[in-house]
């Protein structure tokens, strides 16, 4: 145990070193932020650009409009900037050769892994909890939020799907160490999710839908109910991802 | 005999890297391991740190056989490989620090033996980070660290191929003061760096021990033969001395003289005196392992 | 011009710290690129620009992949 706290603090020191944690908050502080901007802002900015005279019926932007921004924004931004963060955990270790020593010391190997998992999940939940909240804050004080349904589930199903791409990228990194074959898998898995996503009939499963379907979640359009399948193949698959890196490191020739 | 390799056999594809390598190292001398760059010496090292699978024969360190993937035996071991790699923001105390926690040291005795390890390679005084490190330094902090936990074998990659004559020294120095604790099995393609220090040698070309033996066992052909220059050519000085009953030849600019015994050597100093031959210099005549080797190969 | 007063002010709130997020993070970046000159490839002029230039994914590029492990000697 004392060995896998050991090498925990060693990967919590590397990130704070590296930046990744002064990058994490500002960057997510940031989204937080310009998710309820972006909302307000959006109809003031459409009628400067419009010719003048045209009458512009824009309805009022709601506490609707600024969690919408928030699925745009944490989603693809935020996730992208979190894989990008953190795609070269092993690569790095591996192409540097860093480890060689210290597992010749007796680290297990399985602790290499399970330590940058929950580093990862660490940060990525810092991340979430972060945009989150700000953005909370703030729709709450501008808007009425009473008219939406299940706001921190709905949110908390980007989280999930979050936690499934980076145990794919960090299967990736480990099997090809090197930075770019991870990113590469995971743009394949995405690419891979997306056109299964074009047959409907795979919406009950498909875990893209941790994705898509919150926002009608908020409308209450779509049940939480209807997400647990999805749920469920997200985290069955990255147990079977993370499995899969445990037994693809255990043996592997460094 | 604190390593046992028995018929190893490595492959990678259909490419022989290790023939049938046996090889014994006996507890607190230290092994040199000499052999050409590509001769496979990082491949039997890595087989025996678990880091790369035989693909026949057994390798037993300390009594327990090494396996692929993490190995038990690796608890007995300290390596330092060819260029070793750490992290470049820590600094070498809590690089050591790390360490200590992995191989599970005791609280108690981390402080000390951290300190006692930075002394002896020269490390205490420095503060700044790992970044900044010299090749030597980390050279130095890769032998502190393989030493941490004392282990039964400390194994070496190439320490000093790629250090200044200085860094050479310093290393070699250390792992000469580690041989009172520990077994040093470390690798070379310099022959001196071999000679200087090494107890046992042995050396591997093409994928095969060519030869394994004691140092001093491996010179000793030479035995009772003494190298002399002087003041004058060498030839005129065979000629002086052309009527004595000695072995005698011209090696380059030298005089290899064969003495057996204290009463002979005693005699060819009077005999050199008696015909006003003045001695540049003198010493014993050992064979370079350098000779050994070509000899081997020839 | 009153309007766009009102409309600033309203804004407020948001735009003090996403401003100075925004150019805090970028002269950050700029330091760390001018105070510690080895990159992994590219050069010094290159990376200012795109910390400078670049919201957010600039400095993140740099500091991932830019950023020079070593202080070399």
């Amino acid at each position: 145990m004392s060995q896998w706290l050991g090498f925990l603090k060693k990967e919590w020191t590397e990130s704070v070193k590296s930046y990744k944690l002064l990058l994490t908050v500002l960057i997510f502080s940031v989204i937080g932020i310009l998710n309820p901007f972006t909302a307000k802002i959006t109809p003031a900015v459409m009628e400067k650009f419009m010719p003048e005279g045209t009458v512009l019926n824009l309805p009022e932007p709601t506490a609707l409009d600024s969690w919408l921004q928030f699925y745009s924004n944490f989603s693809q931004m935020g996730l992208l900037v979190f894989i990008l963060l953190f795609s070269t955990m092993m690569s790095k270790e591996l192409e540097k050769g860093t480890l060689i020593i210290l597992l010749t010391k007796g680290l297990r190997r399985s602790t290499v892994i399970t330590t940058k998992l929950v580093m990862g999940l660490l940060y990525w939940t810092i991340a979430f909890l972060l945009t989150f909240s700000i953005t909370y804050c703030y729709t709450a004080f501008y808007w009425d939020q009473s008219i939406l349904e299940h706001v921190l589930l709905a949110a908390s199903c980007v989280y999930v799907f979050g936690i499934l791409i980076f145990i794919v990228t960090l299967w990736g990194n480990t099997y090809f160490a090197s930075a770019y074959g991870g990113l590469l898998v995971t743009v394949g898995v995405v690419i891979a999710l997306f056109i299964i996503g074009i047959f409907p009939n795979t919406a009950s499963w498909n875990p893209l839908q941790l994705l898509t379907a919150p926002p009608q979640m908020l409308i209450g359009e779509v049940t939480p109910k209807k997400l647990l399948t999805p749920f469920l193949v997200a985290m069955g698959t990255g147990l079977v991802f993370l499995i899969g890196t445990l037994i693809h490191f255990h043996k592997k020739r460094l | 005999m604190v390593v046992k390799i028995n018929n190893v056999t490595k492959r990678f594809g259909t490419k022989e890297v290790l023939k049938k390598v046996n090889l014994n190292i006996p507890e607190n001398t230290i092994f040199g391991f000499v052999g050409a760059n590509g001769a496979g010496k990082t491949t039997l090292m890595k087989c025996m740190l678990g880091l790369l699978p035989v693909t026949s024969g057994t390798i037993t360190i300390a009594g327990q056989p090494v396996t692929f993937g993490e190995t038990k035996s690796n608890a007995h071991i300290g390596y330092l490989p060819d260029v070793p790699e750490f992290y470049p923001f820590y600094s070498a105390r809590e690089y050591l620090q790390l360490c200590a926690v992995i191989t599970n040291m005791p609280k108690s005795e981390r402080k000390k033996r951290i300190e006692e390890l930075l002394e002896l390679v020269g490390l205490s005084q420095t503060k700044s980070p790992i970044r900044t490190y010299s090749r030597g330094m980390k050279q130095r902090l890769g032998i502190a660290q393989a030493l941490l936990n004392r282990p039964k074998l400390l194994i070496c990659d190439e320490p000093t191929s790629a250090l200044d004559p200085v860094g050479r020294a310093q290393i070699l120095s250390i792992l000469k003061a580690a041989k009172s604790e520990t077994t040093v099995f470390f690798s070379t393609h310099i022959l001196s760096d071999a000679e200087q220090i090494c107890d046992r040698v042995a050396m591997l070309h093409e994928g095969t021990i060519i030869f394994q033996d004691e140092l001093s066992a491996l010179q000793q052909q030479v035995d009772h033969q003494f190298v002399f220059t002087f003041t004058i050519s060498v030839e005129k000085a065979l000629s002086t001395l052309n009527n004595l009953a000695y072995s005698m030849s011209i090696e380059g600019e030298s005089l290899v003289v064969r003495l057996s015994n204290d009463d002979e050597r005693l005699q060819f100093m009077r005999d050199l005196t008696e015909r006003g031959l003045i001695i540049q210099s003198m010493n014993a005549h050992k064979k370079l392992l350098e000779q050994v080797v070509m000899e081997v190969l020839k | 011009m009153n309007t766009d007063l009102e409309l600033f002010i309203e804004y407020l709130p948001f735009l003090i710290p996403i401003i100075l997020i925004q150019f805090g993070l970028a002269i950050f970046s700029a330091i760390h690129v001018i105070r510690h000159p080895h990159y992994r490839f590219g050069n010094q002029v290159i990376w200012l620009l795109i910390v400078l230039f670049i919201q957010f994914i600039g400095p993140i590029i740099y500091f991932v992949a830019g950023r020079g492990d070593e202080d070399g000697r």
